[in-house]
């Protein structure tokens, strides 16, 4: 954690979400500074759009107050990065039905301009290339750094699927940066 | 940690990303609700310790 005096004992995630889950909201903000940049990174990764995605992490974290007494130790970035892969599902069903009721509505009309940094560019380019599946895969495994087995959980997909997912985004994800840092 | 696959450096970016988005603005917008509204206070206590 970048900034931490020296010396200063650091609460583990295990017991803010204890203490927030007795009502300790001080203890819920500190998981919500030091997640949010995963939350949000993850929204933005799956959605494409920065408006949008902190709504859902938006989302996701008071999901997360409410659960909190479910948590039960583990990653909890694991945990919470679960909640906002399903919160984006729902908002995605929800836009469905908006744009099944709306003929003019621009179906997934990304915007790329969104405040974003420059050196975000490359990777964000080439991770929106892969098919859906496997961008998802990649994004719960290689961005968060969730284990095969708690993607598949967090998914529904079968644990082989996600392996082959992670390993051909992967592949795809190094040929096209390889490919832009020749270009 | 999936550090078998060998995406180490791949993992290292999205994280360098995610650093970039510490925001106190989006700590804000999250606590305002959950201190403002009582019926969003958690029902039972996370773990065993007591």
């Amino acid at each position: 954690m970048i900034g931490r005096p020296v010396g200063q004992e650091v609460t583990s995630d295990f017991d803010l979400a204890r203490d927030a889950a007795s009502g300790k909201e001080a203890a819920f903000e500190t998981l919500v500074r030091r997640y949010q940049g995963a939350v949000r990174g993850v929204c933005r990764r799956l959605t494409s759009h920065a408006a949008e995605a902190d709504d859902v992490a938006q989302a996701a974290f008071l999901m997360a107050w409410r659960k909190i007494g479910a948590y039960r130790g583990g990653s909890f970035k694991s945990w919470i990065c679960t909640i906002a892969y399903r919160e984006f599902l729902q908002a995605r069903r929800r836009k469905k039905i908006e744009v099944e009721f709306d003929e003019n509505t621009h179906i997934l009309a990304f915007d790329s301009s969104a405040a974003r940094l420059p050196e975000q560019l490359d990777l964000d380019r080439a991770l929106k290339t892969l098919p859906e599946n496997q961008r998802i895969c990649v994004v719960l495994c290689v961005a968060t750094g969730m284990s095969h087995s708690e993607a598949a959980a967090a998914t529904g997909f079968p644990l082989g699927t996600v392996k082959s997912h992670v390993n051909r985004g992967v592949a795809a994800l190094r040929k096209q940066l390889a490919a832009e840092s020749v270009a | 940690m999936q550090t078998e696959e060998g995406y180490d450096d791949l993992t290292a970016l999205f994280e360098a990303q995610d650093e970039a988005l510490q925001n106190e603005v989006f700590v804000e917008q999250v606590m305002k609700p959950i201190r403002r509204r009582s019926r969003w206070r958690p029902r039972s206590r996370a773990g065993s310790r007591s």
